[in-house]
Order: structure tokens, then C-alpha cells, then sequence
């Protein structure tokens, strides 16, 4: 996770917003002619001479163009330097004249503000916002970057002359090799000249690809600097931001970081060489792909690397316990007689001499009764052991590693000693607690045994002493977390939902989805169309106890993927027929909806199902009703639509879900649904082409259950209050997302799928 | 109008369609020079299934209309290394055999001189004619086939290989088979195996990732190249960042090299690879010339790195893939 405090408030309450991010905004990039050479810029060479600006008439048809500029509110102008263009002020007036517009800013390096009261008149034109170059903090320096004596004196009048006329200043300075150990000192100027805020951008070699120039900076030396400069800022209550810079190692600073950009009106052409940004960790960082920390440059990389040692992603891990790491031998717990004091204590040879405090106010003076245990299987077991790095079987300070278990709150490890005629020693990890005694601590876990004879204790204390040492070096903050149970996934909690089902119907054991050949099968899925673990979710058909099923979701949405194209990648390899790629392709392009595949897992190609949630006033009255009629053993009540083999299918598995008196309860209100069949076709545009398909089949022909069936959150919310599960009811009135599936019974909880949650679990 | 958002998530948005908003005429590219081959060059065809090398199915990157086939630029390489006629003729006999885009096409740059590899997959050995057998008596009049009694009885690969260089297609001489088993080790791993004089003899273990999901194990199957050296730059001296934004990453490890497969990168990321390792200008220059005309592709390509002193790994061969 990101860290959560921030850093930078906005100095201005007045203003009511962080002058830097509020509203959208458009850049337009005029004028690309500059009176400095600044030795990291690439618009003398790099845009000048190359592409089309944009011209006054351009920016007139431009800014009267609603698709450009409706909800805009800033508008900056950029070059080259601007003040040098003739045509400014139509620019701004242009600009001026965009109804929502409640700035407008122009980028400058302030050489000029200080002239004829050019600030002045600016801002009488309009402007109320000043992006003013600042990249040194001494005239040597900063002349010497922008290869104009004399021109770090004309910046600073400039700046003086622009808060005399009551503009807003936002300072930019570039991080490269030649400032980087001033910024802290430019902050500290930028805000002593009036700066209400301050972006520190990372030198972004757009000409330079190869850096001949020298000025890239390696970003573990310059990150010190930029944190340094946060600080400064910090101190001074600017807002400041920063880009093009790895988040990951702004530290506490970490929110200040953002590459957001204004859209750009600039020559289509420049985007073919716009410089390239990535990072190893994107596909897996948060900060990546939750608000857009861009990475390092192509050109970065070249130089320096990947970086793959100093970047963290965020999210991977979780966050680092701010206690010290300390080995700590206490008085044994569970040692009646010594739980508070230290005659028992153990010289183990490589103990620490530190020893955390047993004495703490409330540490209790009884020990923890034994805690029961429960059984894990092998998969769990080698999985608990592979996270303390111990293997099962091996060796210990002379005791073998037995098959762990679990506790309420921990993990036990058992070990076979060799003179053992009994049970095997067992040793309890638990999460931390300083009250709590136990024979030692590491950064998250507490290590405790049960009372032993003395004779026990020492012949056990060389592996206390090895089990201490080794989880000790091992624990970096996050053992105990890792220690937990996972969470069951969606496969495995719809696989018990539906094996809880059918024991309840009374039906044969289904097909357990796990299977070794099942999983094959998703594999080959997966990797013929390239989707993620989540968009292809095994199961089995409801009420079908030999049929496997996978349903598939390629259109869930997720950073960097192209729904349709990956949509239509499914439905290529499944040989979908044309008219159903057609049918996804329209489906998805309404960004709200999704769908789901349905494959036949047994034998892949042989059927092919698309399931369209249907989220309309029909289907919800229609959901109602059967909700309402709905019986214990009701897996589900249906919403969804299915297509198969061109017909538009209505169903529910009624005959299979319920014992027979029940079917009739169901069948009203289903066929009352399928004679609303036209009616559904009505309000279904896309799918109404499908009723002539020439092998449509009858209605009745394919009863299924679809778990996905609550389109809307109301109808998550209805089924939870049918089963019981008040809880789960509020809780789901108080979110906003969309509900993907619904399971329960008024005979066990209900579980109520958000697609948000799917969403959330595939970044 | 087209507004393209590079990244999900960020305010970041570029303006793809200026001249569109403007009404005006884009800046016309220079006219290509003509090809290298005489053969009439193939264009693309909206409703075809495009396919990756290991044939999985990708959708256009662009309007295929008024593209060209991939074939092309295969075509084109067989006609630089003046064997234009010879290559087709393989090329032809592999379609009429196994279909139009079934057949995997790799062009090799080693040493100055191009080769060709030809693979074709059988999964589950489902389908006679693209048995290995079927597919070397196709070829027999054009290639000298391999001795299929070296290979165990009941042999079936997940896919084949043919390795030719311009000698054996000019003169009918014998083609190197390779065979894949996938499977091996993980899930999508795959081995190769050479038919050699004593039989098939372990070549080399290909690993699958996906390049944003995996990165810890990308990182660690990369350092655990003993080419990687000290390379000053880490991964990144086989992690190319300019071909890194990909589908699908392959780390392979073979006799005499690493190799590092970028899966699914468009036609301009080929355009900087073929430069980066310096294949043959006339070839990059017509790759170049029809960039737009590419633009539906996605490429896959590859690279051999081996240890060359304290500097880190070098590039010793460089290929690319399509179909036909």
C-alpha cells in the first residue's frame, strides 16, 4: 500500500484548491522559439523546424470545438518561450473565451515579465497562472544551464514582477545531473520569490535518447535531493509535485509524486517519438497502475537499468513494521513457575544479550491454555513451511521437521527429536505481542512452547536456539502476515457453494473443479488466449455433477488490457461463429457492461455460451418475482440472457434445483419471463437479429443456472434480505458496485460477488 | 476523434487526431521504394485470424485493410539473399499442406548472413498432415529431408522445426530438425530437442511470462543466466526496455547462449529491433518503408545473448517471427 499521510498541503486556503490539480486541463504548444538554450531542453531541437504548431486559426477552430474543450477549466499555452510570440494575447484571449475555463496559464522562463510591464499586462489579458522555469539557485549555476549570462537575474525580476501583479507562480525545475544537489535550494528560493507551488520534473531526454548531454541522473543519488527538496517544502507549506521520478522512492514524500499531464494539442507527428516510460514492476505495483507513476525512460534504462533492485513496487509487500527488529529470549512461557522471571531461560550459544522486557504491566501471570489445532493438507502445509524456509523432513539442530498445523491465531510446528518415544515437539508461532512471555520474538511473531520437563527443555534447547536464530533472520516485517490463511478464492468459495448445494439437494457429489485435469484445462485456456488467472474462473454446472464448466470473463476490465480485443483473441480460439463476435463486440462497447463465456471444459470447442447480464426493469421484476418464490433450496434466481447456438434463451434449472413440488413455483414466473421474450428483445437492439438465426432452438431446449445473475446492486441487496444475511445486506447498500453473482440460502451465509471486487482482485 | 490514453488511470492524454480536428491533409510519408522481391506483394485480408508464433490467436492492431501479410517481409528476406523463388516454393507447398498462416516462420541474422527456420505445431498430435513425417515428404523435392529413423518410434512433438540457410535452398540441401515438447517443467515450458547423428539431443528450455505480471521471476530467471555477467545495467542488458512493452516474454537457455523472445510488439518496435541489431539495411529499409502497411501486425522477436568479457553479454544472433 501507498503510504496514506500527505505531505504537501496547499499553502493557499483561500485559493480553495491545490492551484496544481484541479479541473481538466488542455495545453496548446505554440510557439516553439526560446531567447535560452537551456542545455536539457529539446524544443530548439526538437520541435522546431519539425512539426506544425499550432496555428492562431487552428486554436480559434480548436477552442470552439466542444469535443476538446468541453469541461476544460485550465487552459495553458506553451512553446518555446511565449512571451516571445506576437500572437499571445489572441491566444488568450481564445482562451479566455472557452466558457468553462477558469484559468488560463502560460509557461515562461519570467526573462521578460520584468519588461514594459509585460507581467502586468498579462495578466489584464487574462492569464492568472505562471509556469515559470526555475533550474538553479545561484546565477552561476543557473546561467550556466540556460547558456545566457545574465539570464538568472532577468528570472528572478521576472518572478518579482509577476507577483506584483498578483499572478499565480508555479515553478518547474527539471532534476538532471547539473541542479540535482540544489533543489532543496530552489525550493526554498521558489517560495521565497512567491511561488504558490513547485513541480520538480525528471529530466525527460527527448532528444537525447542515447544521453549524450550527460544529464540523466541515476535516481537512487538523486532521490536523497528530491526528498530533501519535499522537505523544504514541507517546511514551507508548498505544494509540490513530481514527475517523472520513481514514487517508490520519494519515501514518506511518495503522494506528492504524479505524472498526471494536461492533454496536449500538439502536431500529430510528435507522438511518434515521444519518449517511452516503464518500469519491471508495473504489471504488479499500485502506484503503476492505480494513478500513474510512469517509470523510467528508454533512455534511463539504456544508461542505468531497470533499477530492479532500488524500486519497490508498491502493494507487493505489505507495510514494514515500524518496531525494531529484536531478537529477544524470554522466560518460558508455559513453564509455570518461571513465566515472569528468567532462571529457565536458555544460554543458547548464539543468543542476543538483549532481552525485551518481560515485566510489562499487563503481562498476564498465567500462561495461554494450549491452543487447539487444525489439520491443513499437504498443499497448505509445504506452503506455511516454504514461507519459514524450513523444509518438511529435514533437519533442525538435530530434530526433524514434522507437518505443521494451525492454531486460532498461528501456526504450530511440530519436530521429531531423536530420543522422542512420544508425541514430537511442538512449538507455536503467534502474532506478536509484547505482553505476551514466550522464549523469543522476532520482528512479527511470537515463539512459544508447552510446559516440558526440564530434561526436555534441555535437551530441546539447541533447536529452540536454531528455530529462534532462523526466524529471526527471516522475518523482515511480514512473516506473520504470511503466516495467515489465504482467503478461499472465488474457485474454491464457488466450489464449496455449489458442493454445499448439492449435498443439500440431496444430488451426487459434483465434480470437485480443482481436479488436476480440470486445471489443465483453465491453463490451456489461459495461455491460448492470454488471459489472467481471474477471467477464467472453473466450476461446474449446478445441478450437473458431471460436467465441468469454465466461465470466462475476458471482458473484465483491467489496466493495460483491450476488452474487446481480448474478447474477441477468446472467441477466435474457441471458433466462435462471426455473428457471435459481432454480438461481443457491440456488447462491449458500452464500457458498463461485460460478459462472460461459458466453455464446456470436458471437451473445449464443443460449446460455446455468451452470458449478457441484462440489467433492464424487466429483468429485475422478473428477478423479483422469483426471488420471492424462491425456495431454501434455490441456488439462484435468474436475470441473465443467454445466447447459445443463435437463440435467445431465459432460464432457470429449475427442474434440477428444486424437489418437484417446487418446480411449479419457479415455472410461473420463468415462463412468464420467457413470454416477455419480445418484449426483452425490444429494449435489446443488439440482440433482436438473432431471433432469425437459422439455428435458433426452442426456449425450453437448455435449462442452466448462471450464478452471475444480479445485474444491479438492488437486486444483491434483495437476495441477501431473502437469505437472511442482514449483514451482507448492509453491507451491500452502502457500496456502489455492480453485482456480479449471488450465492446462499437462508440455511447458510450469502455470498454476494461485486464485479468491483473481481476488478480489484486481477490489478 | 480519436482521443488514445496511453496508460489506464492517467490524466495523461494525447490527441492522436489534430489534423482530423483540423480538417487538414496529414503530412504525407515519402513513396516506399519498391520491393526486393518480384513477386507481387500480399495484402492483408480483414476477416483472417492472425496468429502469433506459437499460433495463438491476436486481433489487428490496426485496420488490416490495405495492409500486407506478414509474408512479405519473409518473401522479402528469401529475395535479399537471392533465393526468392526457392523460399516461395517452400513456403507455397507448407500452405497447400497445412493452410494459409499455420505455418511459423522465424528469419535468423547471425553473423552477417540470414537463415530461415520453419516450425510447425501438432498439439496433441491431432492433425496427420502436420505430423513430422507428412510435413518432410512434402518438402522432399525442395529440401533434403532429415533421417526420421533417428527419432523414436511413436515420436510426437508438440512442434517441428526446419532450419535452412540459403545454400540449402538454392541446392536442395538438408534441413536441421528440431523438436519442442511442451510442457516440460512448468506449465508452458517447453524444451527443444535437435535431431542429431545419435539421435535427438537436448537443445534448449524455453520459459513463458507475462512480461508486467512477472516480474520477480523474470528478473530471477534472467540473472540466473550465466551470460548475464556483471552487466552494469542489470536485467536491462537482456531486458531490452524498447521491446519490453510486449504480450508475452520467452527466456530461453541454450548450449552456447541465453535467448530472450519478446512476444506481440508492433511493427515500429521491429522497425527499432532490426536496426538495433543491425540486420541487413536493405531489409530494415523496406520494413521501414511499409510501416503503415504493417501497422495490423504484431512481431515476435528474439535475441542470443552470450558473456563477451567483463561488458556483459552480447548479441550473437537475432531473428524475427510471423506467420504465412
Amino acid at each position: 500500500m501507498p503510504p496514506a499521510e500527505p505531505i504537501v498541503r496547499v499553502r493557499r486556503p483561500d485559493a480553495g484548491a491545490n492551484p496544481l490539480r484541479p479541473g481538466r486541463e488542455l495545453l496548446l504548444s505554440f510557439a516553439f522559439r526560446c531567447n535560452f538554450a537551456c542545455t536539457f531542453c529539446y524544443v530548439e531541437d526538437g520541435l522546431a523546424g519539425r512539426y506544425r504548431g499550432v496555428s492562431l486559426e487552428d486554436a480559434r477552430r480548436l477552442l470552439a470545438d466542444p469535443r476538446l474543450t468541453e469541461g476544460v477549466t485550465r487552459i495553458v499555452l506553451s512553446g518555446g518561450e511565449v512571451t516571445l510570440d506576437r500572437e499571445l494575447p489572441a491566444f488568450i484571449a481564445l482562451a479566455r473565451a472557452v466558457p468553462s475555463v477558469a484559468h488560463v496559464r502560460i509557461q515562461t522562463n519570467a526573462s521578460r515579465l520584468a519588461d514594459d510591464g509585460l507581467a502586468a499586462r498579462l495578466v489584464d489579458l487574462g492569464v492568472d497562472e505562471l509556469f515559470v522555469s526555475l533550474h538553479a539557485a545561484d546565477a552561476a549555476r543557473s546561467d550556466a544551464i540556460t547558456q545566457r549570462p545574465g539570464s538568472f537575474a532577468a528570472i528572478l525580476a521576472g518572478l518579482d514582477a509577476a507577483r506584483a501583479a498578483g499572478a499565480a507562480i508555479i515553478t518547474n525545475t527539471v532534476v538532471c545531473a547539473t541542479n540535482v544537489d540544489q533543489l532543496a535550494a530552489i525550493i526554498a528560493l521558489a517560495h521565497d520569490r512567491g511561488a504558490q507551488a513547485a513541480e520538480l520534473w525528471g529530466y525527460v531526454p527527448r532528444v537525447d535518447a542515447d544521453d549524450a548531454r550527460r544529464l540523466l541522473v541515476r535516481v537512487t543519488d538523486a532521490a536523497p535531493h528530491v526528498r530533501a527538496a519535499l522537505a523544504a517544502a514541507e517546511a514551507r507549506a508548498l505544494p509540490v509535485t513530481v514527475k517523472y521520478f520513481p514514487r517508490c522512492l520519494l519515501g514518506r514524500f511518495a503522494s506528492a509524486q504524479s505524472d498526471a499531464q494536461p492533454r496536449l494539442v500538439i502536431d500529430d507527428a510528435f507522438w511518434k517519438s515521444y519518449p517511452q516510460y516503464g518500469c519491471l514492476y508495473e504489471g504488479v505495483c499500485a502506484a503503476a497502475v492505480a494513478d500513474g507513476c510512469s517509470g523510467l525512460s528508454d533512455a534511463y534504462v539504456r544508461r542505468f537499468g531497470w533499477e530492479e533492485d532500488a524500486l519497490r513496487p508498491f502493494g507487493e509487500d505489505a507495510p514494514r513494521d515500524p518496531a525494531p527488529v529484536i531478537a529477544a529470549y524470554h522466560s518460558w512461557a508455559h513453564a509455570p513457575t518461571t513465566s515472569r522471571g528468567a532462571p529457565d531461560t536458555p544460554d543458547a550459544p548464539d543468543a542476543p544479550d538483549t532481552i525485551d522486557a518481560p515485566d510489562a504491566p499487563d503481562a498476564p501471570d498465567t500462561i495461554d491454555a494450549p491452543t487447539a489445532t487444525d489439520a491443513i493438507d499437504a498443499g497448505e502445509a509445504a506452503r506455511l513451511l516454504a514461507v519459514l524456509g524450513l523444509v518438511h523432513g529435514a533437519a533442525l539442530a538435530g530434530a526433524r521437521i514434522a507437518a505443521p498445523a494451525r492454531t486460532v491465531d498461528g501456526v504450530r510446528l511440530r519436530f521429531i527429536t531423536g530420543d522422542a518415544a512420544g508425541a514430537p515437539l511442538a512449538i507455536d508461532l503467534r502474532p506478536r505481542d509484547p505482553a505476551r512471555p514466550c522464549f523469543a520474538r522476532t520482528a512479527t511473531l511470537d515463539l512459544i512452547h508447552p510446559p516440558w520437563t526440564d530434561a526436555a527443555t534441555a535437551r530441546a534447547r539447541p533447536l529452540l536456539a536454531a528455530l529462534a536464530s532462523h526466524l529471526t533472520a527471516r522475518d523482515d516485517g511480514g512473516l506473520a502476515r504470511a503466516l495467515r490463511p489465504s482467503p478461499p478464492s472465488a474457485e474454491v468459495r464457488r466450489a464449496d457453494t455449489i458442493a454445499s448445494t448439492h449435498a443439500h439437494a440431496g444430488w451426487p457429489a459434483p465434480v470437485d473443479p480443482r481436479a488436476a485435469e480440470f486445471h489443465a484445462c483453465v491453463l490451456a485456456l489461459r495461455a491460448a488466449a492470454h488471459l489472467g488467472p481471474a477471467t477464467v474462473e472453473p466450476s461446474v454446472a449446478l445441478g450437473r455433477p458431471d460436467e465441468w464448466r469454465l466461465l470466462v470473463n475476458p471482458s473484465v476490465r483491467r489496466a493495460g488490457v483491450d476488452r474487446a480485443a481480448q474478447t474477441g483473441a477468446l472467441l477466435t480460439t474457441l471458433d466462435a461463429p462471426g455473428w457471435l463476435h459481432d454480438l461481443a463486440r457491440r456488447w462491449l462497447d458500452d464500457a458498463g457492461r461485460s460478459l462472460f463465456i461459458g466453455v464446456a471444459a470436458a471437451a473445449l470447442r464443443v460449446r460455446t455460451k455468451l452470458y449478457l447480464p441484462v440489467p433492464n426493469a424487466t429483468t429485475r421484476a422478473a428477478a423479483a418475482a422469483l426471488l420471492a418464490r424462491a425456495t431454501p433450496a434455490a441456488e439462484v434466481a435468474i436475470v441473465a440472457i443467454d445466447v447459445e447456438g443463435g437463440a435467445l434463451i431465459a432460464h432457470k434449472d429449475y427442474a434440477r434445483l428444486a424437489p418437484t413440488a417446487a418446480r411449479a413455483e419457479f415455472a410461473g414466473p420463468l415462463l412468464a419471463l420467457v413470454e416477455e421474450r419480445g418484449l426483452l428483445l425490444g429494449e435489446l437492439p443488439l440482440l433482436r437479429a438473432r431471433r432469425s438465426a437459422p439455428d435458433e432452438q426452442p426456449i425450453d431446449a437448455a435449462l442452466h443456472v448462471d450464478v452471475r445473475a444480479f445485474p444491479q446492486l438492488e437486486l444483491g441487496v434483495a437476495w441477501a434480505t431473502a437469505c437472511g444475511d442482514h449483514a451482507a445486506a448492509a453491507r451491500l447498500a452502502g457500496r456502489t458496485a455492480r453485482v456480479l453473482s449471488a450465492t446462499g440460502g437462508d440455511r447458510g451465509p450469502c455470498h454476494v460477488y461485486l464485479a468491483d471486487d473481481l476488478e480489484e482482485s486481477t490489478r | 476523434v480519436a482521443i488514445v490514453t496511453p496508460r489506464r488511470h492517467l490524466e495523461i492524454a494525447r490527441i492522436d487526431a489534430l489534423d482530423q480536428l483540423l480538417g487538414r491533409a496529414p503530412v504525407a510519408p515519402p513513396a516506399p521504394p519498391p520491393p526486393l522481391a518480384h513477386r507481387a506483394e500480399e495484402p492483408a485480408r480483414a476477416d483472417e485470424v492472425l496468429r502469433d508464433y506459437v499460433l495463438a490467436p491476436y486481433p489487428p492492431r490496426r485496420d488490416p485493410r490495405g495492409g500486407l501479410r506478414a509474408v512479405n517481409l519473409l518473401i522479402e528476406s528469401f529475395a535479399l539473399a537471392g533465393v526468392e523463388a526457392e523460399g516461395v516454393r517452400v513456403i507455397e507447398r507448407l500452405r497447400a499442406l497445412l493452410g494459409v498462416g499455420r505455418t511459423v516462420w522465424g528469419i535468423k541474422h547471425a553473423a552477417g548472413a540470414l537463415s530461415w527456420e520453419l516450425y510447425v505445431y501438432d498439439p496433441g498430435a491431432a492433425r496427420p498432415e502436420a505430423r513430422i513425417e507428412a510435413v518432410c515428404t512434402t518438402l522432399a523435392e525442395l529440401i533434403a529431408p532429415p533421417d526420421l529413423a533417428r527419432l523414436p518410434p511413436g515420436f510426437a512433438p508438440h512442434m517441428m522445426s526446419l532450419e535452412l540457410d540459403a545454400a540449402a535452398l538454392r541446392d536442395r540441401g538438408a534441413a536441421h530438425l528440431t523438436c519442442y515438447v511442451h510442457g516440460a517443467d512448468e506449465p508452458g515450458a517447453s524444451r527443444s530437442y535437435a535431431l542429431g547423428p545419435d539421435g535427438l539431443r537436448l537443445a534448449n528450455l524455453y520459459t513463458f511470462h507475462d512480461p508486467r505480471r512477472d516480474a520477480r521471476a523474470l528478473i530471477a530467471r534472467v540473472r540466473s543466466s550465466v551470460h548475464l555477467g556483471a552487466a552494469a545495467i542489470g536485467v536491462a542488458a537482456m531486458l531490452w526496455p524498447e521491446v519490453h512493452r510486449c504480450r508475452r516474454l520467452c527466456v530461453a537457455n541454450k548450449r552456447a547462449a541465453d535467448g530472450v523472445y519478446w512476444s506481440g510488439v508492433d511493427t515500429d518496435q521491429l522497425a527499432w529491433f532490426l536496426a538495433k541489431t543491425g540486420w541487413p539495411a536493405p531489409l530494415a529499409a523496406s520494413l521501414d518503408a511499409r510501416r503503415t502497411r504493417y501497422g495490423h501486425l504484431a512481431w515476435d522477436v528474439g535475441v542470443d545473448f552470450a558473456l563477451a568479457g567483463a561488458g556483459g553479454p552480447t548479441v550473437t544472433k537475432s531473428a524475427i517471427y510471423a506467420t504465412c
